[in-house]
């Protein structure tokens, strides 16, 4: 039975709906053509509350205070210090293992290499090393408590500072070494003090940092040759004062900060809270430097947020990490720190302040100052600028 | 060939949909509660929207029209936008122009015994979409971008019963509104700046229950009458106020909040006046004013829209099977623009359909093409077309009888 003809519209018809179907379908998949920058009015009514705001503000006040005892652990520094610039005395003591010698042999050579970290001075700095007489530990002790040593240095060398090649430097030591072999229960160490008449600094990689000082003993042994070598067992530095002492942080209209016996400075501006939820874009902290009243070959300096009032000195609550840290050499204009993430920190714990201050405290007694927020030259005084954006508002419904 | 076609056709449209963009809605849509998405079938949409009094069920407007569906029916609908928006600006005209697909509505109606029926489905009610960006800088001159993107949806799932009531139609039922939206925005940077950027969001979640009841009157054989109306009550709402800012993990707000959304009232005609000839109009009124505005609006005002629409269906010997519609609707916007000018909403549709598979599927499409804004006067002049499909399927749901028991021996 021969199939019927189909309808003569059929076709036409699902040929329509594919048409249809595709058109509706295949449109939206052209993709966009949009011009988003239309909405003006719209993103204008907005954009009052929502445009990035911008502030510059000087500090209303501002203090500064030192320390008179070392900053941080010497026991665990990665640098040891001498020193006898005015007003300071560092010394170091530095002691090798007795198993780096053993006892009754005849030492041919002694060497103790020291890395060279830095120095401050006009000249090369005079360095003594005295024989330890005394037991001692690897503790933080009072200055004037230093162990008791040779008046007479074993080593008196001249370490030719400033040259940037300088690397490491020597010391012999082979009386030295012979003694503690002839009796090993007299190895109290070695003692690096300035030279009588120095006026200058030396700072050391200490056995903590990722380069110690080495000692290296050849001796002679029942006719044969032997060498060790080893990293000091202890070593430490004592910082101290002496009656020439001038507190840092006495010094009117400056921001102080120092290394050593460490100096911090506060300051506060009148930042007014820009909300909740309020985005901080950027914010900077600009310091102009005073080069006549710093001593330094230039450090890291940082910021701290007050986390609470009442400014107190060291006591004083600030935030636990140091932010915004940028090197800062002696005779530069100006200084801009990223605040950045201390102001966002105030958007939740309130502005009581900044703390600016070395970002490690223990390396060497430089000193750098700053004009202070009341300096006699008020287009110096630290400046804060800000960049943020107001936060959505619960009244502000959509 | 129809019956193969259609697979594919939704898988087609499952993928563009997926990979569409979607930012067609007005421009309008980022001012209040966004734009209306008429909740029609495109045989409806044809005739500009006017449903109320219609004798085709639907579950969009009077619920009362559902006691006229004699088979238990689905339908789905597609809707493809094309936009084109001009802003005067000193500098000139600026001209957008964007494609949007979407599915608007879906929809069962099931005829329950005693001459009870039931309708639900998700109905796109309304749209939030868009986004502006604008060059800027900081008053220190610092170059940046701000970025403000908006969306959001009021979504409606309706469950109606209508009955009839010798020769009334009469129905009721509830609809589960559930409404998000999403603003945000952002302070952009350029890279390398060391400028942090930042990222406001503003995020709402609200759902509540609307009361909706209708009536239909037949009167004669040529005309009916219909009126409806649709009260929300309060919508409970969630509220999260989020700074994205990645170092910031405190600022973030989260609060339960009560809103509203518009009443809405209906009254409808449908003329038969001739045979071949359907006329229907519809005048639907969405209370806005009623409801607080958010302080970047100020106001709202009410939504008064008319609808009319006409369908020929040609007679067997005029050679064209398939009915004609065409549809005129006009209705202002419930916020006023940026000059706090009225904007209306104009459109003129037209369409046509046809039955499928021995009268078991309806196929219906309609374009419309409108404006919004005066152009030149108002904040925005946009022109737009809408090409939209829908699929209807109809099942007689019967008693089926048990297979016979082979009693057959071996």
């Amino acid at each position: 039975m021969p199939c019927p003809p189909a309808p003569p519209a059929a076709p036409a018809r699902a040929t329509l709906v594919l048409v249809l179907c595709a058109a509706a379908f295949g449109l939206p998949a052209c993709g966009t053509k949009g011009d988003d920058t239309l909405g003006v009015s719209l993103i204008e009514d907005r954009g009052d509350r929502k445009a990035v705001r911008f502030a510059a503000m000087a500090a209303d006040s501002g203090t500064a205070f030192q320390s008179d005892s070392q900053a941080g652990d010497p026991a665990t520094a990665p640098t040891l210090l001498v020193t006898a610039r005015p007003g300071y005395l560092a010394r170091a003591l530095l002691r090798f293992p007795n198993s780096v010698l053993p006892g009754g042999v005849t030492v041919d050579s002694a060497m103790v290499v020291l890395p060279y970290r830095d120095g401050f001075g006009t000249t090369s700095f005079s360095l003594a090393v005295h024989r330890v007489l005394e037991d001692w530990t690897e503790a933080s002790f009072p200055p004037d408590s230093f162990p008791a040593f040779d008046a007479v240095p074993a080593v008196t060398i001249d370490v030719p500072f400033p040259e940037a090649a300088l690397d490491t430097f020597s010391l012999s030591l082979t009386a030295l070494a012979q003694a503690w072999s002839d009796d090993t229960t007299a190895n109290f160490g070695i003692a690096l003090l300035p030279a009588v008449a120095e006026t200058g600094e030396l700072a050391m990689d200490a056995r903590e940092s990722t380069t110690p000082p080495r000692l290296t003993v050849h001796w002679t042994a029942a006719g044969a040759d032997s060498s060790r070598n080893a990293v000091p067992s202890a070593d430490l530095y004592a910082l101290g004062t002496t009656p020439g002492f001038v507190p840092l942080s006495g010094q009117p209209r400056r921001v102080t900060i120092a290394r050593g016996l460490a100096a911090r400075s506060f300051l506060r501006f009148p930042w007014a809270d820009p909300g909740v939820r309020a985005t901080i874009h950027r914010a900077e902290l600009t310091l102009h430097g005073d080069a006549a009243l710093s001593s330094s070959n230039g450090f890291a300096i940082g910021v701290r947020r007050v986390a609470a009032p009442p400014w107190n000195g060291f006591s004083t609550d600030v935030d636990p990490t140091v932010r915004g840290i940028r090197n800062v050499v002696a005779d530069e204009d100006s200084v801009v720190l990223d605040v950045t993430d201390v102001l966002i920190g105030m958007l939740d714990g309130g502005n009581h302040g900044l703390e600016i201050r070395a970002s490690d405290e223990r390396p060497d007694t430089d000193y750098l100052r700053f004009h202070g927020w009341d300096t006699e030259s008020p287009a110096l005084a630290p400046t804060l600028r800000v960049w943020w954006t107001s936060g959505d508002l619960l009244e502000d419904a959509p | 060939m129809t019956r193969r076609a259609l697979p594919a056709l939704a898988v087609l449209a499952a993928t563009i949909a997926a990979a569409a963009p979607v930012r067609a809605s007005s421009r309008y849509s980022l001012r209040g509660e966004g734009e209306p998405v008429l909740p029609f079938t495109a045989q409806v949409r044809a005739m500009g929207g006017a449903e109320a009094a219609s004798g085709t069920p639907g579950i969009g407007t009077n619920p009362a029209s559902l006691a006229l569906a004699d088979k238990t029916r689905f339908h789905g609908s597609w809707l493809t936008d094309w936009v084109r928006t001009e802003e005067t600006l000193p500098a000139g005209v600026a001209v957008r122009k964007e494609y949007e697909g979407y599915v608007p509505n879906l929809g069962l109606v099931f005829v329950a015994p005693g001459r009870v029926r039931l309708g639900t489905g998700l109905l796109v009610d309304r749209r939030i979409d868009g986004r502006i960006v604008r060059d800027a800088a900081t008053p220190d001159g610092q170059p940046y971008r701000q970025v403000f993107e908006a969306s959001g949806n009021l979504l409606r799932v309706p469950l109606l019963v209508a009955r009839d009531a010798g020769a009334v139609q009469l129905g009721a039922g509830l609809d589960f509104v559930l409404g998000t939206s999403e603003i945000r925005w952002r302070n952009d940077f350029p890279s390398g700046t060391a400028f942090l950027d930042s990222d406001d969001r503003d995020e709402t979640g609200a759902w509540g229950v609307a009361w909706r009841a209708g009536v239909r009157v037949p009167i004669g054989g040529r005309a009916a009458v219909a009126a409806w109306g649709l009260w929300p009550g309060e919508l409970s709402g969630h509220r999260r106020l989020e700074n994205e800012d990645p170092q910031d993990t405190t600022s973030a707000v989260e609060i339960d909040f009560e809103t509203e959304t518009a009443s809405r009232m209906g009254a409808g005609v449908e003329l038969t006046p001739l045979a071949g000839w359907r006329v229907a109009a519809d005048w639907t009124r969405e209370g806005w004013e009623d409801v607080a505005a958010p302080r970047s609006v100020g106001t709202f005002v009410d939504v008064d829209r008319v609808s009319v629409g006409v369908e020929w269906t040609g007679s067997s010997g005029s050679g064209l099977r398939q009915p004609v519609r065409a549809g005129f609707r006009t209705e202002p916007l419930h916020t006023l623009d940026a000059g706090g000018r009225e904007i209306r909403e104009t459109a003129f549709s037209a369409g046509t359909g046809f039955v499928f598979a021995d009268g078991r599927g309806q196929f219906d499409w309609f374009v419309e093409y409108g404006r919004r804004g005066k152009q030149d006067e108002s904040e925005y002049f946009e022109q737009f077309v809408r090409l939209g499909i829908s699929l209807t399927g109809f099942e007689e749901w019967s008693g089926r009888r048990p297979p016979e028991t082979d009693t057959d021996d071996w």
